[in-house]
């Protein structure tokens, strides 16, 4: 069994992510643009689950990059930017939600085509389908912990919540899961 | 039913597995458990890995022209520049209205009127200071505080005041409703400007909690003008909190969608 790579950020690079950031709020072009290559895959992995199209995730990535923009005056260092960034990145994501289920209410559905190069696995598209069947509240945490690899403080933060409570809807989720998982194959022997 | 082994592994994803090794008897339930291997499987990887060089070249193209920018206020800053503006208003308020009131009320009911809307004012300050930047740690939800203030002014007012000629006091106290309702609309104006310098991100929640915040400003003239020392009549008084509270939930997602509309009109036609 393989050991995963660790996936949360170490400390320094947090402190980097806050200094590019700081430097970006002093009208650094390079530094903003180091921020986006950083920052950008974590945040794509969080917008594109579960299941939107490559190019709608790209479109929502630079509506979240350019609310960032305008928003960037309120980030106040030393805080971590993680939980700052996410904060807005799941603002537009309920936006676009909102948007699209509006004008999918007006228009008839069809069906979406992958992109070529983007299939992804099978593994991948079993967890898209079962994730998609959690509450949304559920859903969001483990998007932000498995997929984008942020802690269970940076998401408290993120989602205007408490430790204890981004916890306890984490092992609600891994609890549905399980029971998502034995509905479908029936129970272990 | 999971056992004590599923729920390590699941504390170990929680932790975002920092260690580079994982537990023996860990992985040996991991391999056995199907469960908690699929969860180790699709939490554990590395996700889509990183993006294609061209899509970060176009993020970093639409950015717009990055001019330096000021931060927000300090949180301390931020509450006092609430508090000023609810200070302000309520000082001219009592200038024109006067404080008669006090007059009228015994030592207790003068120090729970005013002591509850002061603290009430400095909770809501605080909530609405922490909302203008975002992930900003939020003790308790910012709506749900704003029921707890209202539904503990209002217990308290019940309390001290004495319950005379209820019915009639009640109705007579909408009347003033009306009129404290009316007279929130500035602090209501200059906390709008304040909150214009953050970003807003749930528009309806921000603008209840300035709504409760501007509330109050009426809600002191009525209890600190008016004559009229009655519990039922007090609390039609407080019906203005939650009142302001709905006004700026709606007002303030109105605003937002208007602003978001337009926005999007000239995105499309640019």
């Amino acid at each position: 069994l393989a050991d995963p790579a660790p996936r949360h950020l170490p400390l320094a690079e947090e402190s980097v992510l806050a200094g590019l950031m700081r430097r970006y709020q002093e009208g650094d072009r390079p530094a903003a643009e180091e921020l986006i290559r950083l920052v950008s895959p974590m945040l794509y992995r969080y917008l594109a689950w579960p299941a939107a199209a490559p190019a709608e995730a790209e479109d929502l990535l630079q509506e979240c990059w350019l609310r960032i923009h305008r928003a960037r005056h309120t980030y106040r260092a030393p805080a971590p930017l993680l939980p700052w960034v996410f904060a807005i990145a799941r603002h537009t994501k309920i936006d676009c939600w909102r948007r699209r289920s509006r004008i999918e209410s007006r228009e008839v559905a069809v069906d979406w085509l992958p992109e070529k190069g983007a299939l992804p696995s099978s593994d991948h598209l079993e967890a898209n389908e079962l994730l998609s069947q959690l509450p949304e509240s559920q859903r969001e945490v483990l998007l932000m912990m498995k997929v984008s690899g942020m802690s269970l403080g940076e998401v408290a933060r993120a989602t205007s919540s408490t430790v204890g409570a981004v916890k306890q809807k984490a092992h609600r989720a891994y609890q549905r899961l399980r029971r998502l998982m034995e509905g479908r194959e029936g129970p272990e022997s | 039913v999971t056992g004590a082994a599923c729920r390590s592994v699941e504390a170990l994803l929680d932790q975002g597995h920092r260690d580079a090794r994982l537990p023996e008897a860990l992985s040996a339930h991991i391999e056995s458990c199907r469960s908690c291997r699929r969860l180790w499987t699709w939490f554990s990887g590395d996700g889509s890995g990183p993006l294609p060089d061209a899509t970060i070249a176009r993020l970093q193209s639409v950015l717009p022209s990055t001019l330096p920018v000021d931060p927000l206020a300090a949180l301390s800053k931020r509450i006092l520049g609430f508090v000023l503006i609810v200070a302000g208003v309520w000082l001219v308020y009592g200038l024109i209205f006067g404080l008669g009131a006090f007059g009228r009320m015994s030592a207790t009911q003068s120090i729970a009127a005013a002591g509850g809307l002061i603290c009430a004012g400095l909770i809501a300050s605080a909530s609405l200071a922490r909302q203008m930047e975002p992930a900003a740690p939020m003790p308790v939800p910012p709506l749900r505080l704003m029921i707890l203030l209202t539904g503990a002014y209002a217990a308290v007012t019940a309390g001290v005041f004495p319950w005379t000629a209820a019915s009639r006091g009640f109705s007579a106290g909408l009347l003033c409703w009306t009129g404290g309702v009316v007279l929130s609309a500035p602090a209501a104006v200059l906390s709008r400007l304040m909150v214009r310098r953050s970003v807003v991100l749930v528009p309806g929640v921000i603008g209840a909690t300035a709504g409760t915040l501007a509330a109050m400003t009426g809600l002191a003239v009525l209890q600190f003008a008016c004559l009229w020392i009655d519990a039922a009549h007090r609390l039609a008084h407080v019906a203005v909190l939650p009142a302001g509270t709905a006004l700026g939930y709606v007002i303030c997602r109105l605003a937002t969608s208007r602003v978001a509309a337009r926005r999007a009109n000239v995105n499309k036609s640019a």
